[in-house]
């Protein structure tokens, strides 16, 4: 179990597992739809890659890398997208953003 | 008569103009076709499966989807698009960077007892107007945490932006050092 | 069958195995194997993560059934089907299978479609204006 790659792919795998978490911590604890969009679209992307990055190291030079190598990098820019285009199409139809003092929604 | 040119109108928004060449065909052909072999495995000669059901498919698939759609992955528009791809490619470390140093400001804002946000919505104006800069700015600002994009106006370059504090959206309007450097990607210099 | 069960003793890993015969029916024995686990494998720290992210999707549920508005709903499926991609490779990582990569590219793809496809109706109130 000690091997270095072992403790490299360990540390990358808590790190990724440390973001998610507070990602949908603050989907539960902000008090609006547009913060809370901040806490998901941001958190989760950085979260996941960390973990896909972790179990590339832990794997080695095979096929699978390359697989997962494709899966990071269309969930590093598939992901933003959808957070902005659910984010427009609210602020389209007229969803008032929050002010700092107005009670919780 | 009026009838007849409007329905001429809405049958041309329908089809897209196609100039069938057939140097980027291939190159597309090229791309999709590498893309297949190593999804399955074909191209390890120790202990791949050298299958010719593999390759078979690979072609009839590749070669569909040149047909329907080769326009979509290389275009024709931009110049000096290969001095261009290397300012990108040494742009996206500093990105990376800075989206890993930020992710704990989003991390201390959830985790805090009391919560320290202060959203507010901002607009301004950039200098940027292909397609490319507009989009790689805005997923700058999307992934870099503190700001999210709203709406893109692309006639003016204008920007809508929903940001959580008064520290990030300062980073944006007055820093401006995000802007410069995709400006400076894109060779679009005010 | 059952008494063989009976008879475990302490600290030991009890592996199913499972035999397909020839007619396509199988057979479950159980093999023991005297082993007292004192370090920790990789196997554990992808089980651990596997809990974990079952743990948050769990938890957002909650936004998902009761969000004010359909926007935090559809927010809330997004991150749950973000999640699940994740757990697939974690899942297949614990169960030794390298084919659930695959998979999961096939579900990163469908839930973005799904987010945008939700969006843009909700924004027009039609998908494709034709």
């Amino acid at each position: 179990m000690f091997s270095i790659i072992n403790i490299i792919a360990t540390i990358l795998i808590a790190g990724g597992a440390f973001f998610m978490v507070t990602g949908v911590v603050g989907l539960l604890r902000f008090p609006d739809f547009y913060t809370r969009l901040h806490a998901t679209g941001k958190c989760d992307t950085l979260g996941e890659v960390l973990v896909i990055v972790g179990c590339m190291v832990y794997q080695g030079w095979s096929f699978i890398t390359i697989k997962l190598f494709f899966l990071m990098f269309f969930i590093f820019l598939a992901n933003p997208v959808g957070t902005h285009a659910i984010m427009k199409a609210a602020y389209l139809t007229g969803l008032k953003p929050w002010k700092k003092g107005e009670e919780r929604r | 008569m009026e009838e007849g040119r409007g329905e001429e109108v809405k049958h041309e928004t329908m089809t897209r103009s196609k100039e069938h060449n057939v140097g980027l065909m291939l190159a597309v052909f090229a791309v999709l076709y590498i893309f297949w072999l190593l999804m399955s495995a074909c191209i390890n000669p120790l202990n791949g499966h050298f299958s010719p059901i593999h390759i078979i498919a690979g072609i009839i698939c590749a070669g569909v989807v040149t047909l329907l759609s080769h326009d979509l992955l290389i275009t024709k528009e931009g110049e000096m698009t290969l001095a261009k791809t290397f300012r990108l490619i040494a742009y996206v470390p500093w990105e990376l960077w800075q989206i890993f140093l930020a992710n704990f400001d989003v991390a201390y804002r959830v985790l805090h007892p009391k919560m320290p946000i202060d959203p507010r919505i901002i607009e301004f104006d950039t200098s940027l107007r292909s397609d490319f800069a507009l989009t790689t700015l805005a997923n700058s600002i999307t992934l870099t945490p503190g700001t999210i994009t709203i709406d893109i106006d692309p006639g003016k370059g204008r920007f809508l932006v929903h940001a959580i504090a008064k520290k990030p959206a300062d980073a944006l309007l007055v820093d401006k050092t995000m802007i410069n450097k995709v400006a400076h990607v894109y060779m679009e210099e005010a | 069958m059952c008494s063989a069960v009976n008879n475990v003793k302490p600290h030991t890993r009890i592996i199913p195995k499972v035999i397909y015969n020839t007619s396509s029916t199988y057979f479950i024995t159980y093999r023991h194997i005297h082993k007292i686990k004192e370090k920790i494998e990789m196997e554990d720290i992808f089980l651990a993560l596997g809990l974990l992210i079952a743990v948050t999707i769990s938890l957002s549920l909650y936004r998902a059934v009761l969000g004010p508005g359909v926007f935090n709903q559809v927010a809330a499926v997004n991150v749950i089907g973000t999640k699940v991609i994740v757990l697939l490779v974690a899942v297949g990582y614990i169960f030794d299978r390298p084919m659930f990569v695959d998979i999961s590219l096939l579900y990163a793809i469908l839930n973005f479609i799904a987010t945008l496809v939700m969006s843009k109706y909700l924004e027009r109130g039609e998908i494709c204006s034709a």
